[in-house]
C-alpha cells in the first residue's frame, strides 16, 4: 500500500518488532526513540500514520500528541497511542484532541493491525 | 650520614612512588585495553543481535524450527541476546505470538546457561537465572532442589526470585508449598510479598481459590504479622471480596503476635476502603479505639471519619485528645461531623485549640494522612 | 631543649601517622567500595516492573524539589523530574519566595491554577501563601510560600506529600530516568529502610540532549575536573564504602529517598544549620537506634544524580565553607553518638573517623606542613624525614584519588570517552598538587566561622547546566 508509518517508541526492541510485522504487510516504517526526534520529522515529512508511546523520558507521549495539535503537524485522527496504563484522564486529554485510537500494552499484534488499517481507511475516498 | 632508619624510610618512599608509578601506568594500560575489549565485545553483541532478530521473526513466520533456532544461538552473547529480546517481547505481546515465544524460552541452550549461572557467586546471576526458570516449566529435580533452598536464602532478592520462579511450577504441589514457605519467612519485604501474591492468585483460574488460600494465609499464626498485614491490603488489589467475612473474623480475634497492632490495624483500614458495614460491631465489641498501640487507634479514628455517625462521638471525643497528632487530627476531623461538635470542642485542653481551628479551617479538604 | 625537640619529633611522627591512618582508613573504603559495587552490580534488573501491574504494589514517591530564584532553570528541572520512569510518583516544587519571576514562569508553562490543600503542620515551616495545581499535569504541585531556605521548603514539602516516600533534591539535579526503580530493589532488601542515598556526580561538561543526559564528559575547567574526581572519591567509593560498613552518616541534600513517616517522626528538618542534610540523616540514626525501632540507611552507587558545580574559586570557597560548617554542626549536635558501644559501628568507626579525618583534618593538614617545614628548617627533622612526611600527605594521596578514577573505570563506567577517563587520572595526580591544600585552608576557615558562630548560607551563580531552551 506505501504508507508511511511513523514509530515514536523508546522501547526499542517492541518496536523493531513492531517495525518488521508492518514492513510484512506492505508499510514504510519509520522509527525514533523519542518524541523531539519524532516532532522534527513530523515537521520535514508527513507521515501517514504516527504510533506514539505514551509513557517516553523527555517528552512524553502526551505533550507530543499537543504539539503536533498546536503546530498542526499531520491529522490527528491519524494518531494511534500504546500506553502501558488503563484509560486514564491523560488518554480522555488525548481523545479529545481527536487521536484515532488507543492501545494497551501489552497488546496483541493482529489488534495493532487492526486499527492501523482502520486508521488509514478512515478518511475515507 | 645514613642511618638504618634512613635506608627503611627511603626503601618505604621508594615502594610508594613505585606502587603509585604502576598503578598509573595500570590505569592507563587497563582503560586501553578495557575499552578495547569493551568496544569489541560491544560489537559482538550487536552482531548478536542483529543476528538474532531476523531468526526471532522467521520463526514466528513458521520459516524456522525451534530446533534450527537453537542451533543458530552460537555463542554466549547470542544466547543472551536471544533471552533478552524474547524477554522483551513476551513482555509486551499478547496471544498468538506470546505463546509461540514462550515455548521457545525451552530451549535446551537456554536452560544449559541458566543452570550453570543458579550456582553462581554473584547474586545478581543467580536472580536472573531464578526468573528464567519463572518463565518455563521445572523439571528437573536438583534445579527444584536448588530453587527451594535458595527460597531460605538471607538476601530478600534471591529468595524472593527463587520463589517467582517455583510459584510457577506447573505441579500445583511445588506452588503451594513454596507459597507458604515464603509466607512464613520471618522478613519479607512488602513489595516482595505484593510481587509474589499477585503473581500466585494470577496461576489460578477460579479466583475462589485463591481467595480461600488468601483466606487460610492470613489466620496462619505461623505468617509473622507484617507478611499478613501485606496479604490483607492487596485484597482490595486482588478484587477478593468474598474474604470479607474473614477479615471480620480476624479482626475481632487478633493475631497471636500483633507486634505494634500491625494486624489489626491493618484489617480496619482494608475494611475501612472496603465500606464494610460490620466492622463497627467488631470495633465497639473490643474497645479498639483503646488500643495501646498507636496504629489501631489511627486506623479506628480513619475508620470513624469515613463512616462517621453519631454514636461515634464518644470514641472520637476520647481520640480526639490522644497523645498522637495524627490519631487526633483525624478524630476531630470527624468529629466536625458532629452536631455536638462545638460543645466536644469546648473540652479540649488549650493547646489542642488551635488545632481544632485549623482543622475548622479546612473543613472538608482532605487531611494528607501519611 | 632536648625535651623539646623530641617532643616536636614526636608531634612530628604523629603527624605522619596522622596522615598515613587517614588515607590509609579512606584507601580501604575505597576498596571495600568495590568489591561491594561490583557484586550487587544491575541487581535492580531484576525488578522489571511492567505496566501491568496495579501500581498499587509498589511504593510511591512524592519528589520535592525546592526551588529559590531558578527562574532560568526551573522549567527543564521541573520537566525531567515529570518525565522519571515509574509509575506512581508525584512532584512538589516548593517556590521558597524567590524574588524573581521563578513562580510566574511555572503557572504559565504548565498552566497551574490556584488550589486548595490544607495540611496539618506535621513539621514546621514557614507560611504557605498559595498552592497550585495544573489538570494537564496531574502529577505536579506547586507550594509558593515565605521565603525559609532550604530546609524549611524541603518541610513544607514533606507537609503537603500524599506519599510513603519523599525524594528531596536540588533545583540543579539531574535525576537519569530509571532513579527511582533503582531505589526501589533497597526498600526489597530490606523492608526497614528508612532512608537512601544516590550517587551524586559532576554534570559540569556533560551534553544534554532532549531533556536527558546524553554524554558524559569532563569538565572543562580545571576546578570542575578537580571537583569530578573528589566526587568520585568522596561520594562514590567513599559512600559506598560507608554503606557496606553499615555507619552511613550522610545523604546528600542533592539526591536522597526518606520515609516520610521516619521523617515526620524526629521533626522534619531542622532550620539552625546549613548542614540540614546530614543534620538529619544523624537524628534518624539517633532516633531509631535510642528507640530501639530496626531501620536502615542506605546508600548505593546506581541511580545516579547529576549536579552543576561551581567553577569559579568564590563560589567553591563558599560551598566547601558551608559543607565544613554543617559538618562540624552535625558532629557536635550528635557526639553523643562517638565511641558509644550503643550506637554501633557509627560510633565506634564512623564519627571517629568524620571527626579526626573530616572536620579537624584542615587544622592538622595545615599545621602539619608549617610544623614539619619550620622543623625541617631549623634541623629538628633530617631530610629523609621531611621527604617522607610530603610523601605521606601528597603521594598517598594521589594513590587514593588514583584508585578511585581506576575503579569507576571498572566498575560504572560512564565516561564514553577514554582519553576522559586518563585526563581525569592526570587530574587525581594534580588534585593533591594545590588543590587539597587549598580546599584545607577554606575548611580550615569554615571551621574557625563555625566556633565564630556564622550560619549564613550565601548564594551561587548558576549557569545551567541542564541548559536548552524550553523546548
Amino acid at each position: 500500500m506505501g504508507k508511511t508509518i511513523l514509530l515514536v517508541d523508546d522501547d526499542t526492541y517492541v518496536a523493531r518488532f513492531i517495525g518488521f510485522k508492518l514492513n510484512k504487510q506492505g508499510y514504510t516504517v519509520k522509527h525514533v526513540d523519542n518524541g523531539f526526534d519524532g516532532l522534527e520529522i513530523m515537521r520535514k515529512e508527513k507521515p501517514d500514520l504516527l504510533i506514539l508511546d505514551m509513557m517516553m523520558p523527555g517528552l512524553d507521549g502526551r505533550e507530543v500528541a499537543e504539539r503536533i495539535s498546536e503546530e498542526k503537524l499531520m491529522d490527528m485522527g491519524k494518531i494511534l497511542v500504546l500506553s502501558g496504563k488503563e484509560v486514564t484522564d491523560e488518554v480522555k486529554a488525548l481523545f479529545d484532541l481527536g487521536i484515532h485510537d488507543y492501545l494497551q500494552k501489552p497488546f496483541n499484534m493482529d489488534s495493532l493491525l487492526m486499527r492501523i488499517e482502520r486508521a488509514l481507511d478512515a478518511t475515507g475516498p | 650520614m645514613f642511618t638504618p632508619y634512613d635506608t627503611i624510610v627511603a626503601t618505604l618512599m621508594s615502594a610508594i612512588l613505585i606502587v603509585l608509578v604502576a598503578l598509573f601506568m595500570a590505569l592507563v594500560l587497563y582503560t586501553s585495553l578495557h575499552r578495547v575489549k569493551l568496544n569489541r565485545e560491544k560489537k559482538r553483541y550487536e552482531k548478536a543481535e542483529e543476528e538474532v532478530q531476523p531468526l526471532i521473526y522467521e520463526y514466528l513466520e513458521d520459516k524456522l524450527t525451534e530446533n534450527e533456532f537453537s542451533n543458530h544461538l552460537i555463542t554466549a552473547q547470542h544466547v543472551i541476546t536471544a533471552f533478552r529480546t524474547l524477554n522483551l517481547l513476551i513482555d509486551n505481546m499478547r496471544g498468538e505470538e506470546q505463546a509461540r515465544l514462550r515455548q521457545l524460552l525451552a530451549i535446551q541452550k537456554f536452560h544449559r546457561y541458566f543452570s550453570s549461572r543458579l550456582n553462581s557467586n554473584h547474586p545478581t546471576d543467580v536472580a536472573q537465572a531464578c526468573r528464567y526458570f519463572a518463565q518455563k516449566n521445572i523439571a528437573n529435580i536438583s534445579i527444584l532442589v536448588e530453587l527451594k533452598r535458595l527460597q531460605e536464602h538471607p538476601y530478600n532478592v534471591l529468595n524472593y526470585s527463587a520463589t517467582l520462579a517455583l510459584i510457577n511450577s506447573p505441579d500445583e504441589k511445588v506452588r503451594d508449598e513454596a507459597f507458604n514457605a515464603f509466607l512464613e519467612r520471618k522478613e519479607n519485604a512488602s513489595m516482595a510479598v505484593n510481587d509474589i501474591v499477585f503473581k500466585y492468585c494470577g496461576k489460578h483460574e477460579n479466583s475462589n481459590t485463591a481467595a480461600a488460600i488468601l483466606g487460610v494465609a492470613i489466620q496462619n499464626p505461623n505468617v509473622p504479622v507484617n507478611t499478613a498485614s501485606s496479604l490483607i491490603k492487596i485484597i482490595p488489589e486482588l478484587g477478593f471480596f468474598q474474604l470479607r467475612d474473614v477479615l471480620l473474623e480476624s479482626l475481632d480475634e487478633g493475631h497471636a503476635n500483633d507486634d505494634q497492632g500491625i494486624y489489626r490495624a491493618t484489617l480496619i483500614e482494608v475494611l475501612n476502603e472496603l465500606n464494610d458495614p460490620g466492622t463497627k460491631k467488631y470495633i465497639m465489641a473490643n474497645n479498639l479505639w483503646e488500643s495501646p498501640y498507636t496504629l489501631v487507634r489511627l486506623a479506628v479514628a480513619r475508620w470513624a471519619l469515613n463512616q462517621y455517625e453519631p454514636e461515634l462521638d464518644g470514641l472520637l471525643e476520647i481520640l480526639s485528645q490522644d497523645q498522637d497528632l495524627e490519631v487526633r487530627i483525624n478524630a476531630q476531623k470527624a468529629l466536625y461531623k458532629s452536631e455536638k461538635a462545638e460543645r466536644i470542642a469546648r473540652g479540649l485542653p488549650e493547646d489542642l485549640q488551635t488545632e481544632w481551628e485549623e482543622i475548622k479551617r479546612s473543613g472538608a479538604a482532605d487531611v494528607g494522612f501519611l | 631543649m632536648s625535651v623539646f625537640f623530641s617532643i616536636l619529633v614526636v608531634i612530628n611522627i604523629l603527624v605522619l601517622i596522622y596522615f598515613v591512618v587517614v588515607n590509609g582508613f579512606y584507601l580501604y573504603l575505597v576498596i571495600a567500595s568495590f568489591f561491594h559495587i561490583r557484586r550487587y552490580r544491575n541487581i535492580d534488573r531484576i525488578f522489571q516492573m511492567t505496566g501491568v501491574y496495579s501500581t498499587k504494589l509498589y511504593k510511591p514517591v512524592s519528589i520535592i524539589a525546592p526551588a529559590y530564584n531558578e527562574e532560568e532553570s526551573v522549567i527543564n528541572s521541573v520537566n525531567s523530574l515529570l518525565n522519571l520512569k515509574y509509575a506512581n510518583f508525584e512532584v512538589i516544587v516548593v517556590n521558597d519566595g524567590s524574588t524573581d519571576k521563578t513562580l510566574e514562569r511555572l503557572i504559565e508553562y504548565f498552566k497551574l491554577e490556584p488550589d486548595i490543600r490544607h495540611r496539618p503542620k506535621y513539621v514546621e515551616h514557614k507560611p504557605i501563601k498559595g498552592v497550585y495545581t495544573s489538570e494537564r499535569y496531574p502529577k505536579l504541585l506547586v507550594v509558593d510560600k515565605v521565603n525559609g531556605q532550604k530546609a524549611d521548603a524541603l518541610n513544607a514539602g514533606i507537609n503537603m506529600a500524599s506519599n510513603e516516600l519523599i525524594c528531596s533534591v536540588d533545583a540543579d539535579s539531574v535525576l537519569e530516568t530509571d532513579v527511582i526503580l533503582k531505589m526501589l530493589r533497597v526498600f526489597m532488601e530490606d523492608e526497614n529502610t528508612i532512608a537512601v542515598g544516590g550517587v551524586v556526580r559532576v554534570a559540569n561538561g556533560c551534553v544534554f540532549k532532549n531533556r536527558q543526559l546524553a554524554e558524559v564528559r569532563l569538565p572543562k575547567s580545571y576546578l570542575g575536573r578537580i571537583q569530578a574526581v573528589e566526587y568520585l572519591r568522596a561520594f562514590l567509593f567513599g559512600r559506598v564504602g560507608w554503606d557496606y560498613l553499615n555507619a552511613l552518616l550522610i545523604i546528600s541534600g542533592a539526591f536522597g529517598v526518606f520515609d516520610r513517616r521516619a521523617v515526620i517522626r524526629v521533626g522534619g528538618y531542622v532550620h539552625d544549620t546549613v548542614g540540614e542534610d546530614m543534620e538529619l540523616v544523624l537524628r534518624l540514626h539517633d532516633y531509631y537506634i535510642k528507640e530501639k525501632i530496626p531501620y536502615k540507611i542506605r546508600f548505593i552507587s546506581d541511580p545516579v544524580c547529576w549536579t552543576e558545580v561551581p567553577e569559579d574559586y568564590a563560589t567553591l570557597a563558599k560551598q566547601r565553607n558551608r559543607w565544613h560548617r554543617g559538618l562540624a554542626d552535625s558532629l557536635w549536635r550528635y557526639k553523643h553518638m562517638t565511641f558509644n558501644p550503643k550506637y554501633g559501628r557509627l560510633g565506634s568507626l564512623a564519627m571517629p573517623f568524620f571527626f579526626f579525618g573530616e572536620l579537624i583534618a584542615p587544622v592538622i593538614e595545615i599545621f602539619g606542613y608549617v610544623l614539619v617545614i619550620l622543623s625541617w628548617i631549623f634541623g629538628v627533622v633530617n631530610t629523609t624525614f621531611a621527604l617522607l612526611f610530603f610523601f605521606v600527605a601528597v603521594v598517598l594521596g594521589m594513590v587514593l584519588s588514583l584508585s578511585a578514577v581506576l575503579l569507576e573505570e571498572l566498575t560504572v563506567r560512564r565516561y564514553s570517552r577514554g582519553r576522559d577517563v586518563l585526563k581525569l587520572a592526570l587530574y587525581a595526580l594534580l588534585e593533591n598538587l594545590g588543590y587539597r591544600q587549598i580546599h584545607s585552608w577554606w575548611r580550615l576557615r569554615g571551621l574557625i566561622a563555625y566556633f565564630k558562630g556564622d550560619k549564613k548560607w550565601g548564594s551561587m551563580k548558576r549557569r545551567g547546566i541542564a541548559k536548552e531552551k524550553a523546548a
